[in-house]
């Protein structure tokens, strides 16, 4: 924390100001998305069509490709992001993110198993969603019989448990994932690997992870006062008078969905839970009340970012999105790593 | 019923081992408390119980004459508050952001609680941390993290405080410092502090009453002149323990073991 930060905490009026600046910046990321596109499109063409219906063919890609790419892509986002700061708060542990707990695996071996059977988009998506929230459930109920053994013992300390068994999990379900891939016969091969590295070329409901993410950011807003109670450990906190047992089933719950809906529509995405929220922590500082509504709209940048680089960096191929996000994320969050104090 | 923090044939145990074994405690406001006691004697489970944080094991804890269990947390939090041995933090944050954090229980709901401020800058004057009030506390010393800790607590603005090992990483001016404090607030404020400690001696100084535990159910309550004499401590230590005056005051000194060289 450099010394002339402001002595007194965050006031919202500064946390207000941050956000609408974050949000013009979101808002500003968005427009270049839509407006840069392959070779064959100039940004002066999108433009038109996006501001006057034209009738050209220009227009349909505008408002029926770009438009809804870039909208889920900043849900998607900002959903990971939320949900990886979320968990970094829930298992005290600045390496937690939906993949370290296991989420994104159990997404994986659902949508694969999916795949596998033939099912077409939605049977895909329903299947992430159901491997995500299987895992999550998995991991969140020997966590939690940990925590009732442990509450009876003398000592209650802080689980670390939680990420251990999110790790053997991711572990095990990554194992499957790959078993699935050798058996997977050729033609269906190339799909999954796509999904599994992140891919939102074909997102189905556009508008669903932009909600979602309102929704949770609505609903973790007013607990921002208890997360930095319990970010301090659970017995101070529950000594200030937070039901540590309570708040940690809400954000788990909150986070999980998050994650779901953000794998269903996009697969795999990495890194975005990791990376952004640390490096926005750097920045605005430690309160989860600025700090959550920050990451939701920084989230969405960087993977917005992403994608446009994805689709246009290898034009008229486009690179799985996960891919670009891993390669612009490992260097960052090794660099975050190795400055770590 | 009475006010005060109450327990009636309070028995603690843990992992099947009796503690303390019908303990009866009356902590009115005023009153300063040492729990004193051999190490795993049960201090720190006595504190815990005390401040609502685990169940008893027999027997009821009671502050202004309703069950703490009873309390919804947040209640309780207004009304007491409880110091724990350590605090480990996996994230940064500024001196000044873990203080105000104390405020919660007494802000409303949606209060975001910048102008509530005048507690923890009390309470950072108190334990002269306003210099460090812009660090970051995971780049504190052990003792200046402990300051900040109590602080804290202070900063809750509670009519009870449990304290578990307030001295521990402490140098001997914040040691005398936090109990004159604690002392302080007892007499000028009304309010009730029990803490658990170590010295003998510092307690002796600092309390109104005792609390003497041997691990093995046996537990002293009352003022502390009755509690803390050098046939009670050594019975609790199983270490001879012999009372010496020094210029009119007590002093306790635990003997030398034989065979140890001078």
């Amino acid at each position: 924390m450099p010394d002339n930060a402001p002595l007194r905490p965050s006031t919202f009026a500064s946390a207000l100001r941050l956000w609408i600046g974050m949000l013009l910046c979101g808002l500003a990321v968005l427009l270049a998305s839509v407006l840069i596109g392959g070779a064959d499109s100039s940004v002066r063409e999108s433009w038109r069509a996006l501001v006057s219906s034209t009738g050209t063919p220009m227009d349909a890609i505008v408002w029926q490709l770009r438009v809804p790419r870039a909208v889920a892509a900043y849900g998607v986002g900002g959903l990971l992001a939320v949900s990886g700061c979320l968990m970094q708060i829930l298992v005290r542990n600045p390496l937690a993110d939906p993949y370290t707990l296991g989420l994104s695996g159990g997404a994986a071996v659902g949508a694969l198993g999916m795949m596998l059977a033939g099912a077409g988009a939605l049977a895909t998506a329903l299947g992430a969603a159901a491997g995500a929230l299987f895992a999550c459930v998995a991991v969140f109920v020997l966590a939690h019989r940990d925590l009732l053994a442990r509450a009876r013992a003398a000592q209650r300390e802080d689980s670390t448990d939680l990420i251990l068994i999110g790790v053997m999990l991711a572990a095990g379900l990554g194992a499957i994932v790959s078993m699935m891939l050798v058996l997977a016969p050729d033609r269906n091969l190339r799909g999954m690997l796509f999904w599994m590295m992140g891919d939102l070329s074909g997102v189905a409901n556009w508008s669903l992870p932009v909600t979602t993410l309102l929704a949770a950011v609505l609903l973790v807003l007013p607990l921002g006062r208890q997360l930095n109670l319990l970010m301090r450990g659970e017995e101070s906190a529950s000594a200030l008078g937070v039901r540590p047992n309570a708040v940690k089933s809400m954000i788990f719950a909150i986070a999980s969905i998050a994650t779901a809906v953000a794998v269903t529509s996009a697969g795999t995405v990495g890194f975005v839970g990791l990376v952004v929220p640390h490096a926005l922590r750097r920045i605005v500082g430690n309160d989860q009340r600025v700090l959550l509504p920050a990451c939701a709209i920084g989230g969405g940048i960087v993977v917005t970012i992403a994608d446009t680089i994805s689709r246009v960096v290898a034009d008229p191929i486009q690179l799985p999105v996960g891919a670009v996000m891993a390669v612009i994320g490992v260097p960052t969050f090794m660099v975050l790593l190795v400055r770590r104090r | 019923m009475s006010a005060g923090l109450v327990t009636e044939a309070l028995s603690l145990s843990v992992r099947g081992r009796l503690l303390v074994r019908a303990l009866d405690l009356r902590v009115m406001p005023g009153d300063v408390w040492c729990v004193l006691g051999p190490n795993g004697a049960g201090k720190s489970t006595l504190l815990r119980t005390l401040a609502g944080l685990r169940d008893p094991d027999g027997g009821r804890v009671m502050l202004d004459g309703r069950d703490v269990g009873d309390y919804r947390p947040i209640e309780l939090a207004r009304r007491r508050g409880f110091l724990p041995q350590s605090i480990v933090d996996a994230f940064s944050l500024t001196v000044m952001e873990a203080v105000m954090s104390a405020r919660h229980p007494s802000l409303p709901f949606w209060a975001w609680g910048e102008s509530d401020t005048a507690h923890a800058e009390a309470a950072l004057d108190t334990f002269e941390l306003e210099e460090l009030a812009r660090r970051d506390v995971t780049t504190l010393s052990g003792g200046e993290r402990q300051r900040v800790n109590i602080a804290t607590l202070f900063t809750q603005d509670v009519d009870v405080l449990l304290l578990d090992e307030p001295l521990s990483s402490l140098d001997l001016h914040h040691q005398m410092k936090t109990l004159h404090e604690l002392m302080r607030v007892a007499m000028e404020a009304g309010k009730s502090v029990v803490y658990t400690v170590h010295d003998i001696n510092l307690a002796f100084q600092h309390a109104t009453h005792a609390v003497l535990l041997d691990g093995k159910g046996g537990a002293l309550a009352g003022p502390k002149d009755d509690v803390v004499t050098s046939e009670h401590l050594s019975a609790a230590f199983h270490h001879p323990i012999h009372g010496v005056m020094l210029d009119d005051e007590l002093f306790f000194r635990a003997g030398r073991l034989h065979g140890t060289p001078p």
